[in-house]
C-alpha cells in the first residue's frame, strides 16, 4: 500500500514539475523573430520548442540541447551539397517535419542528412531528406524513434552513395513506416531489440543489412528492387512476419533473404517473390542445439526457390508455398537436405510440381514430394551447365532417369506430407489483365499474313 | 538470274507446301499447342502483381525447338531430292530456266510457307490469349516470334545442303531426322557430359553452346523473355559481362544469320556449279 502511494506521489510530482517548467516556443521564420535555426538553438534552454515556419534555410544546424524542433509546412533546410545537415547530440530531441537536403558526398565523413550522435531516446519523425548521401545516421544513440520519414538518396552509382539509415550500437530503436529510395542500405549494427515495421526499401543496394543484432522484429516491410532485399548476419532470434521481397535482382546475388550464421530465426507469412533467389542459407543455424523456423511463406516465381550452402542442417519448412520457382530448391555444389524438416505433425509443404494425389481429401497428397531431378542435380554440381536449363536436352535427361530409376539422385528434398493446395496470401488477390488490344492487332495481323498469301498464291498459279 | 522466274518457283513452291496435307496438319498442331500453352499459363495468374517467367516461356521455346526445325529441316531435305528421284528435276531443267533461279525459288517458296505457318501458330495463340486477357509482354513476344523464324531458315538451309547431295527423298529425310536430333538433342546432352567428365571452364562451354543453332536459339529467346540473364548461370553472366547485354543478343542473332547464310551459299554453290543433272 505504501508503495503504491510513493509510486502515485511520484507521479503527480512528475507532472506537477512538467507543467512549472512551462517550455518555452520559439518562432523561426525568414522575417523573424529568428531568421536562423541555429540562432533559435543557440538562445533555448533545454526542453524547449522551437518552430520552424515554412522557407528555406541554407545552414547546418548542431542541436546540442533537449529540445524540440518542429516544421510547420515542410521549412526545407539545405545543406549546399557540404557535410552533415543536422547533428543531434543530446539527448531526447524531437525533430519533426522538416525538409532536409543537399548534404556533402564524402564517404570517409559519411555526410548525412541527419546524425543522431549519442542522442538516446530522441523522435525523427515525418521529415522528408533528398539529395543526401547517407539519410538517418544513429550512433549510440538508443531508444530512438525514426518513424514516417522519406528518404532519397543521392543520384550516384551504387558503390559511392550512402546508407538510407544506418544504426550503430542503437538499441531498442523504432523505424515504423519509412520509405526509402535509391540509397545504399539500411544497415543496422550491434543493435538489438529494435522494431522494423511498415518500412519500404526500394532500388539501393541490400534492402536490409545487418550484423551482430540479436532480438529483432521485422513486420509488414516491403524490400523491392534492390540488388539484394536482405541480408543478415552473426545474429540470434530475429522475427520476420509479414514482409514482402520482391524483384531483388542482383547482378550476381540477386536474393530475396540471405542469412549467415543466424540462429533461431522465426520467419511467418512473408513473400518471396521474383528475386534471383528467394531464400539464401549460408550455415544458418550456426549453433548445435538451435532451430529456424520457416512457415506460411509464399516462395514463388523466383530462379532458385531456396538456396542452400552444403550441410545445413536444423532448418524447420512447414506449410510454405513453392510456386514455380525455376528451382524448388538448390544444394550448392550438390547433396541433400536431410538434416531439416520438409514436414511436421503430417503437414508438409505445398510445391507447384507436384504430381500426386489426394485420396481421401485432407488437403494432404498420398505420395511424397521428392526433389529429385537429375538435371537439377547436375547443375548443382556443375553451375555451368545452367545454361542448357529448358533445353529438350534437360528435358530428355529427366525422361532417361524417370525410365532408368538407376541413374536418379538421391532426392534433395523428401516432404511425405505435401499440401494440395497454394493459400494465396490475403491480402494480394490475384492479377486481373483487361483484353489488350495491342496484342490482339498484332495477333490478327500475324493471321493475316499466311491467309493473305495463300489467296495470292492459290489465284496466280 | 531472272527474277521473273524466281517468283514463278518460288510462288509454285509455296502453294505446293502450303496445300501438302502433312504441312497443314503440322501447322494445326503447332497452332493448337502454342495456344493450349498460352492460355494455360495465364490462367495460373500472378502474386502480387508478380508473375514468372518459369513454365510460360519455357513450354514455348521446348515447342519451337521441337517442332520448327523438324519441319524446317525435312521440306527442306524434300525440296530437291524428291524431284530428282521423280525425275521432274530434268524436266524442269529443259525449260528456258536456269538451275540458280530454281534453287533460290525453292527456298524462298518453302520459307514462305514456313512463316505462315509459324504467324498462323502464334497469331492464333496471341488472339487467344489477348481475348482472354493477356499480359503484354509484346516486345518479348514479337522477338520470339522473330527468332523462330530466323530458327526456320538456318533449319531449311541445313535441309537444302541435306538435299543437294540426295538422290532419294527416303534418304534426304533420313539424314534430316538424324541431324534434327543431333541439333536438338545428341548434341547438348554430347556437352553437357563433356563438361561432366572434363570439368569443362565457362568460356569452353560458351563457345560450345553457340556452336549448334538451335542452342543459340534457346539463350536469345531466354534472354528476350527473362528481364534477367542470371538464369542461364555462370555461363550468361560470363556472356553478358563479356559482350553486353545488347553485344550478347547481337552476337547470338549473327550466329544464327551464318547459320542461314553458309549452308544456303555452300549447297547454292555445290548445285549450281558441281551437280550434274541429267537433262
Amino acid at each position: 500500500m505504501s508503495y503504491c502511494i510513493t509510486v502515485i506521489a511520484f507521479l503527480a510530482a512528475l507532472s506537477a514539475s512538467e507543467t512549472v517548467s512551462a517550455q518555452t516556443i520559439h518562432t523561426v521564420s525568414p522575417n523573424g523573430p529568428f531568421s536562423s535555426i541555429s540562432q533559435a538553438i543557440e538562445s533555448a534552454k533545454s526542453g524547449d520548442t522551437i518552430e520552424v515556419n515554412t522557407g528555406i534555410y541554407n545552414e547546418h544546424i548542431v542541436i546540442d540541447k533537449t529540445l524540440s524542433l518542429i516544421g510547420v509546412n515542410e521549412p526545407n533546410i539545405d545543406g549546399g551539397g557540404k557535410g552533415t545537415v543536422v547533428l543531434i547530440k543530446a539527448a531526447g530531441v524531437t525533430f519533426e517535419g522538416f525538409h532536409i537536403s543537399g548534404s556533402g558526398e564524402s564517404l570517409s565523413v559519411e555526410d548525412a542528412g541527419i546524425v543522431l550522435d549519442s542522442a538516446q531516446n530522441s523522435r525523427i519523425e515525418e521529415n522528408r531528406l533528398d539529395d543526401v548521401l547517407f539519410g538517418i545516421y544513429l550512433k549510440n544513440s538508443s531508444g530512438t524513434m525514426i518513424r514516417n520519414n522519406i528518404i532519397v538518396g543521392k543520384d550516384l552509382p551504387i558503390p559511392v552513395r550512402g546508407d538510407g539509415i544506418r544504426l550503430w550500437y542503437s538499441s531498442d530503436t523504432k523505424i515504423l513506416d519509412n520509405t526509402i529510395i535509391g540509397a545504399r542500405d539500411l544497415v543496422m549494427w550491434w543493435s538489438g531489440d529494435t522494431l522494423i515495421k511498415g518500412n519500404k526499401v526500394e532500388n539501393g543496394r541490400y534492402g536490409l543489412h545487418y550484423m551482430y543484432s540479436d532480438n529483432n522484429v521485422f513486420e509488414d516491410n516491403l524490400f523491392i528492387g534492390n540488388y539484394v532485399g536482405g541480408f543478415l548476419m552473426y545474429s540470434n532470434n530475429i522475427e520476420f512476419r509479414n514482409n514482402v521481397f520482391a524483384r531483388n535482382q542482383g547482378p550476381a546475388t540477386g536474393y530475396g533473404i540471405g542469412f549467415k550464421d543466424l540462429d533461431d530465426i522465426v520467419a511467418k507469412e512473408n513473400m518471396f517473390i521474383d528475386n534471383r533467389v528467394g531464400i539464401y542459407m549460408d550455415n544458418s543455424p550456426h549453433s548445435v542445439d538451435s532451430w529456424n523456423i520457416l512457415e506460411n511463406n509464399v516462395i514463388a516465381f523466383n530462379d532458385i526457390g531456396v538456396s542452400f550452402m552444403p550441410s545445413i542442417e536444423r532448418n524447420r519448412f512447414v506449410s510454405n508455398s513453392f510456386v514455380d520457382n525455376t528451382e524448388q530448391v538448390e544444394v550448392r555444389g550438390g547433396g541433400t537436405l536431410a538434416g531439416n524438416n520438409w514436414y511436421l505433425e503430417g503437414r508438409g509443404n505445398y510445391w507447384s510440381d507436384y504430381v500426386g494425389y489426394d485420396d481421401d481429401n485432407d488437403g494432404i497428397g498420398e505420395i511424397p514430394y521428392k526433389s529429385e531431378s537429375l538435371f537439377e542435380s547436375m547443375i548443382d554440381a556443375y553451375p555451368n551447365l545452367r545454361v542448357f536449363i529448358f533445353s529438350p536436352a534437360a528435358q530428355a535427361i529427366e525422361l532417361a532417369s524417370d525410365a532408368f530409376p538407376v541413374i536418379k539422385p538421391e532426392p534433395k528434398v523428401t516432404d511425405n506430407y505435401p499440401l494440395m493446395d497454394f493459400e494465396r496470401p490475403k491480402r494480394y488477390e490475384k492479377g486481373k489483365y483487361g483484353f489488350s488490344a495491342r496484342l490482339f492487332i498484332l495477333s490478327f495481323l500475324m493471321v493475316l499474313v499466311p491467309a493473305v498469301s495463300y489467296l495470292f498464291i492459290r489465284k496466280r498459279v | 538470274m531472272d527474277t521473273k522466274n524466281v517468283i514463278l518457283i518460288m510462288k509454285k513452291e509455296a502453294g505446293e507446301s502450303l496445300k501438302n496435307r502433312w504441312f497443314i496438319l503440322y501447322t494445326l498442331c503447332f497452332s493448337a499447342l502454342a495456344l493450349l500453352v498460352l492460355l494455360f499459363s495465364t490462367m495460373g495468374g500472378d502474386i502480387a502483381g508478380f508473375s514468372g517467367f518459369g513454365r510460360t516461356a519455357a513450354s514455348i521455346i521446348n515447342l519451337v525447338l521441337l517442332f520448327v526445325p523438324l519441319i524446317a529441316i525435312i521440306t527442306g531435305g524434300v525440296s530437291i531430292s524428291q524431284e530428282r528421284e521423280n525425275g521432274t528435276l530434268p524436266y524442269l531443267l529443259s525449260h528456258p530456266i536456269n538451275k540458280n533461279e530454281i534453287f533460290v525459288g525453292k527456298f524462298l517458296g518453302i520459307l514462305i510457307a514456313i512463316w505462315s505457318s509459324i504467324l498462323l501458330g502464334f497469331g492464333l495463340a496471341g488472339l487467344g490469349v489477348a481475348l482472354r486477357g493477356g499480359q503484354g509482354e509484346i516486345t518479348g513476344y514479337l522477338l520470339t516470334v522473330l527468332l523462330s523464324a530466323l530458327l526456320a531458315a538456318c533449319f531449311l538451309s541445313i535441309g537444302f545442303l541435306v538435299s543437294v547431295y540426295s538422290g532419294k527423298a527416303s534418304k534426304a529425310i533420313g539424314i534430316s531426322v538424324f541431324l534434327w536430333l543431333l541439333f536438338i538433342i545428341l548434341g547438348d546432352l554430347g556437352i553437357m557430359g563433356t563438361t561432366v567428365a572434363m570439368d569443362l571452364g565457362i568460356k569452353q562451354v560458351f563457345v560450345l553452346a553457340l556452336l549448334n543453332p538451335a542452342e543459340v536459339f534457346k539463350i536469345a529467346s531466354v534472354l528476350v523473355l527473362s528481364p534477367r540473364f542470371e538464369i542461364l548461370g555462370p555461363v550468361g553472366v560470363y556472356a553478358v559481362r563479356t559482350f553486353g547485354q545488347q553485344g550478347v543478343f547481337y552476337l547470338l542473332f549473327s550466329i544464327m544469320l551464318l547459320w542461314v547464310l553458309v549452308p544456303f551459299g555452300y549447297a547454292y554453290f555445290v548445285f549450281t556449279r558441281f551437280k550434274k543433272e541429267e537433262k
